[in-house]
């Protein structure tokens, strides 16, 4: 009984000091919930580089006497059960802004950020109905359905139009291929058939088959960057030869690694990112000095949904209604190009066609 | 398409093959549906990974090596957890329980060394299969038809002819008598887990190598070699190749004329229709067991 006393004392007195450790006095606490161990690591990596990036080069700016800015990380592991335990453990931080990815994490999260008034700032995730989740939850990366509605319109403006699509069956897959089918449709084309697979799946052979047998002139697909890379490698090895087109999450090195020279020639949508703007310059740079790597889009977001956060300290708003009006009615121009809620809680920013040639991804000449 | 649709119904039913002989040889002689060797499936493509592409070695060290680790884990897990139970006449309920929880550990313990998302040990350049009567094969995949057939007819003489394969029939027939006649259950018992975990082990393998791995993988192979088990009739080789065929046809045909989606469930169809109509499986023979 005594040992199970002193275990608890012990533990009671290691919680305490953690809990200081944690919490410097008088800095600004913000909130980041993204995925820093788990399949999704990679992506966390580069938006808690971007958020990172921000944050220093306001600390370093305010000097010794200013408030700085504390970033208080959360690990979701890129899934919901994990999202909402490290959510409600910053919303108990009382955070007035948690900075977010992950489709599953934005959703399950978003009734706790309105009920508790904090701003889930998504600058990861596309799913389309991110958008409809409630006035706390904004995102400055478009949503997939804006991606969907180019890639119609690109096939169809090179003469496209026997298409199948494949894709995930969650609810960013649903929805982005509802919006393409729709579009492509309304343009004049035709579905020839609609596939979806379940996460996880690792034998794609026999939709392939299928997919194959329809002799379609592109196949639309939309799903995590392993299942895409897995998918391309088995349609290579049964001699399904296609127009592969995809969306933004598409771009990852495991396509290069998985699938190889199947990538080749796949075109994709991805967030417009223009790096010769002198702010992209200027963040690529101070990018690569910290990090010696470029920065990828991600990261790009992240660092701009800060900066635009920090915009809203200077010009004195503190509470999160008053941040969340700060972002409603003004613009920021940052590294992926303005950022306009006007009113919204989702922007509208241009898109980008890419292709992935000779082993990279590369900008699709001409869009 | 038809031809491409063999193809593919031929490789998933060599593979279900395998997995099914690796689950009934530990079956056979423990009495209990080890879901362990989930675990040990996939644990054997993650050591191939490591090996293979992480460390560097050479193709034929990455595999021997996966193999026997994997193996020596099924080994290992018996020694440390199921002698024990079984030293206290736990039933088959709380061995099958324990063993659902072993693989729920071994399955988080992947995913924290090497993360949830799938993953291709196969770093070669992607070639187009070879094509037979307009199909299209890989030469990694026909090399797994190939071993899974030579294992399975391996594995099936070893049981039925060697010393050790009569001990195991001996004890899955009637453990006590077979200890009265002097026969060593716990080294029989020991040497029906290390085959049997090699051999799915080296289905595990085959998958790695064909498609890609994930954490889960084990799960869902060892799933479809229980069905097959089960429909194909315990301890009848042939029911084992008719519940493989049946399965793989069942689900292709399912995922070519409906969706890849309705695969796990049309494997569950089939079995709930077994355990109502046929529950004895195919063979419909009961095993054979000596009183005293």
């Amino acid at each position: 009984m005594k040992r199970i006393r002193i275990i608890i004392y012990l533990f009671l007195i290691s919680s305490l000091s953690f809990s200081c450790s944690e919490i410097h006095r008088g800095a600004i606490k913000i909130g980041a919930l993204l995925p820093l161990t788990g399949s999704g690591a990679l992506y966390g990596q580069y938006a808690k580089q971007g958020i990172n990036l921000a944050v220093e080069q306001y600390n370093d700016s305010i000097g010794k006497n200013g408030k700085k800015i504390e970033v208080i990380y959360e690990d979701s592991r890129s899934n919901a059960k994990d999202g909402l335990s490290g959510f409600n453990r910053l919303t108990y931080m009382k955070v007035p802004i948690v900075f977010t990815e992950f489709s599953p994490v934005v959703m399950i999260c978003s009734p706790a950020a309105d009920k508790t008034k904090t701003i889930l700032f998504n600058s990861g995730a596309q799913n389309p109905n991110i958008r409809y989740q409630g006035p706390y939850i904004v995102s400055n990366i478009i949503d997939a359905n804006i991606e969907a509605e180019n890639m119609a319109k690109y096939l169809i403006s090179k003469n496209i139009k026997k298409v199948c699509t494949y894709v995930i069956n969650t609810d960013t897959g649903v929805a982005t291929e509802k919006t393409f089918v729709e579009t492509f449709k309304k343009l004049g084309g035709e579905i020839l058939l609609q596939e979806r697979h379940s996460q996880g799946e690792l034998d794609y052979r026999s939709t392939l088959t299928k997919l194959k047998k329809s002799d379609p002139q592109a196949v639309y697909l939309v799903s995590l960057v392993d299942e895409s890379a897995l998918i391309l490698k088995q349609a290579k090895e049964i001699n399904f030869h296609t127009q592969w087109v995809s969306y933004a999450s598409f771009q990852g090195p495991e396509i290069l690694k998985i699938a190889g020279s199947a990538a080749d020639g796949t075109i994709y949508t991805y967030p417009s990112f223009n790096p010769s703007s002198p702010v992209a310059q200027d963040f690529a740079k101070e990018y690569f000095s910290k990090y010696s790597e470029n920065p990828e889009i991600y990261a790009s977001t992240f660092y701009d949904g800060v900066t635009f956060f920090i915009k809203a300290l200077k010009a004195g708003n503190n509470s999160s209604e008053d941040i969340l009006h700060y972002f409603m009615t003004h613009k920021f121009y940052g590294v992926t190009g303005m950022t306009d809620f006007n009113g919204k809680t989702w922007v509208d920013k241009p898109v980008e066609f890419k292709i992935v040639q000779g082993g990279s991804f590369r900008h699709l000449e001409g869009y | 398409m038809l031809s491409q649709i063999v193809v593919n119904i031929i490789i998933a039913a060599s593979l279900y093959l395998l997995i099914s002989k690796s689950f009934s040889i530990v079956f056979f002689t423990a009495k209990f549906f080890d879901i362990t060797q989930a675990g040990i499936i996939s644990f054997a493509a993650y050591f191939a990974f490591l090996f293979y592409k992480q460390i560097g070695f050479d193709f034929w060290l990455t595999v021997i090596t996966s193999i026997l680790l994997a193996a020596s884990l099924g080994v290992i897990v018996e020694i440390i957890f199921y002698k024990y139970l079984q030293k206290v006449n736990a039933d088959s309920l709380v061995l099958f329980i324990t063993s659902l929880g072993i693989y729920i550990v071994f399955q988080n313990a992947i995913s924290l060394i090497w993360g949830n998302s799938a993953r291709s040990i196969n770093a070669g350049e992607i070639k187009v299969g070879n094509e037979i009567f307009g199909g299209y094969i890989t030469t990694t995949q026909l090399i797994a038809i190939c071993t899974s057939i030579v294992l399975f007819i391996g594995s099936s003489l070893f049981i039925n002819n060697s010393r050790t394969g009569k001990k195991m029939r001996a004890i899955s027939s009637n453990a006590k008598l077979s200890y009265i006649f002097g026969i060593d259950y716990k080294s029989v018992l020991l040497c029906s887990y290390f085959i049997g975990s090699a051999l799915g082990a080296v289905a595990g393998l085959l998958v790695a190598f064909d498609t890609g791995i994930t954490p889960t993988m084990g799960f869902n192979l060892l799933l479809s070699g229980i069905v097959v088990v089960i429909i194909g009739g315990i301890g009848s080789d042939w029911g084992l190749i008719g519940g493989s065929l049946l399965l793989a046809i069942a689900q292709n045909l399912i995922a070519y004329y409906l969706s890849s989606q309705w695969m796990n469930a049309i494997a569950y169809v089939i079995l709930i229709l077994f355990l109502i109509w046929k529950p004895l499986g195919f063979s419909g023979k009961r095993l054979k067991k000596i009183e005293i």
